[in-house]
């Protein structure tokens, strides 16, 4: 603030805090406080609305299977079968595995459910890949910034 | 702003004054506000705007190696990179592999008992780094282990129990000091018939260091790798933040015991809870103790290496799971240049203390000591 000088002395206004001056201040941090909350759930809501987990098989890198697993409500069981045996595929509510295999190692029946994004079963005689993926409502798939994690190693 | 003598403009100029005090700390405010959405809404939004869009992601998954790799680049020419990556993948493969005929590999163990095989520099750099590391761990990691992995059934995944009079016949051929390496000529020889080389404890840290440096020459500012489950990462996320990496755990394969954030090094895991087989009750695990020709009977669950080398991380992975807790430790504070986590039969979690801030559990409750 740009305040004339007057014959050499500062000119300083004098002014005490008054109730106005709280009003004023309270009422710009309500404003602010429920901007941010407005801003938090919109926020919150579109994260957690418009994606879902979708199971995805793949056979030799070709799609075979998707499900929708937020709208899975009772067991799904999907077989497949490639020259060298059979792997039936188990989706619940939320979650999927490798229920059964003919492969010998059995490496994706061990592997377990799928719970998150990112998450694969694999079986690799068969050439099999289970993947849950994270879809948001364009259908393209979504960046799940709230994934616990990037990679797994193991 | 100008004032003026009289004392109407004072109390103007007063009032102004409390205005524009007020004005600045609203402004305050109103920016700490928008603030708020920027900081949260950045990783949400980042991968539509900005830096995501100025620079392409691109991901590449196949089977290679027995194993499933993803390979996924951020960068200008994110594509390519990860089509240069993939075929080196494949170059190495047909180089390094037991179980192609035309291999290197597979030309030395054909010649074994008779005579000497040329290689390449680049095979036979490989069997010279993993010679080092048996040297290293006195043994504990092993590439002459092949013999013992056939009459386990792991090469062919038909299992099964071997008598201790085939392990005690085959165990001879198990001494990674007999293989005879020839500097100058480049010759790898494996001077007893039956002696055979299994790069597969080596030969993933390997290339994943090769598909990071082929990567490097395409303008790529980050990448993830995941070959077969070792893990490497290089740059950060598009938000700018680390990379998350998952530890399996052990004990219960689809859930994991904890998350390390990271970047430029590999994380490379071995353990016995994804390859073995059960028979009579009794669970053969695919990791061989070289002294004795059976499934590690290890305290520990699994092993994984944190370090900027993936051929050092792969082949000590291996290496620390044969030795168990104690000599695995002992081994870490020997040396100091990796990083380690340890998990034990009984759940507990033990981690070199580099990983203090970067390595936190998953499950709170459960118990994780960090070690000097």
């Amino acid at each position: 603030m740009n305040l004339e000088k007057k014959k050499g002395t500062a000119y300083v206004p004098q002014y005490r805090f008054c109730r106005f001056d709280a009003a004023v201040i309270l009422l710009v941090v309500l404003i602010a406080a429920a901007a941010a909350l407005w801003i938090f759930q919109t926020t919150q809501k579109s994260i957690t609305a418009t994606s879902h987990l979708e199971a995805v098989l793949t056979v030799s890198g070709e799609e075979v299977w998707r499900s929708n697993l937020s709208d899975v409500t009772s067991p799904q069981t999907h077989k497949v079968t490639v020259s060298a045996g059979s792997l039936t595929v188990l989706a619940e509510a939320g979650k999927v595995c490798v229920a059964s295999s003919d492969c010998p190692d059995q490496i994706c029946v061990h592997t377990g459910w799928l719970t998150s994004a990112g998450q694969t079963a694999v079986c690799l005689p068969f050439k099999v890949v289970l993947k849950v993926i994270s879809v948001d409502s364009q259908g393209s798939i979504a960046k799940d910034t709230s994934a616990l994690y990037d990679a797994i190693s193991k | 702003m100008t004032c003026r003598r009289s004392i109407v403009s004072a109390k103007v100029a007063a009032v102004k004054y409390r205005a524009c005090v007020l004005l600045v700390f609203s402004a305050f405010l109103l920016s700490g506000c928008r603030l708020i959405p920027n900081q949260s809404g950045s990783s949400a939004a980042a991968s539509s705007t900005g830096t995501a869009s100025s620079a392409a992601t691109a991901t590449a998954d196949f089977f290679a190696m027995d194993t499933y790799m993803s390979i996924t680049a951020n960068g200008t020419d994110a594509q390519a990179a990860v089509n240069a990556a993939q075929a080196e993948v494949y170059t190495l493969e047909n180089e390094l592999s037991r179980n192609l005929p035309a291999s290197e590999i597979s030309k030395i163990n054909a010649q074994s008992g008779l005579l000497p095989v040329t290689v390449s520099q680049e095979t036979f750099d490989i069997i010279a780094d993993a010679v080092s590391y048996s040297e290293k761990t006195n043994g504990a990691f092993d590439i002459t282990i092949a013999p013992v992995m056939d009459i386990w059934g792991f090469t062919d995944s038909k299992f099964r129990v071997p008598s201790a009079s085939e392990i005690q016949a085959v165990l001879p051929l198990v001494n990674w000091q007999k293989i005879i390496l020839d500097k100058t000529k480049l010759t790898v020889e494996l001077p007893v018939k039956g002696m055979a080389l299994d790069l597969g404890g080596i030969a993933k840290g390997y290339s994943s260091d090769k598909v990071q440096a082929v990567m490097r020459g395409y303008n790529i500012t980050s990448a993830l790798i995941s070959l077969g489950g070792n893990v490497a990462v290089f740059g950060t996320k598009a938000d700018g933040s680390l990379w998350k990496i998952a530890i399996t755990d052990p004990a219960a394969p689809d859930s994991y015991i904890g998350v390390l954030n990271a970047t430029d090094v590999s994380v490379i895991t071995s353990g016995g809870y994804e390859r073995n087989f059960i028979q009579n009750g009794i669970t053969y695990i695919h990791i061989m103790d070289p002294a004795l020709g059976t499934p590690v009977k290890s305290d520990l669950l699994s092993v994984s290496i944190v370090s900027a080398d993936g051929v050092q991380g792969d082949s000590l992975s291996t290496a620390l799971f044969v030795m168990g807790k104690d000599k695995a430790i002992a081994y870490w504070q020997a040396h100091k240049d990796f990083a380690c986590i340890l998990v034990t039969s009984t759940g507990e979690v033990f981690a070199s203390t580099e990983l203090r801030n970067t390595f936190s559990l998953m499950d709170t409750k459960r118990s994780l000591t960090f070690f000097n």
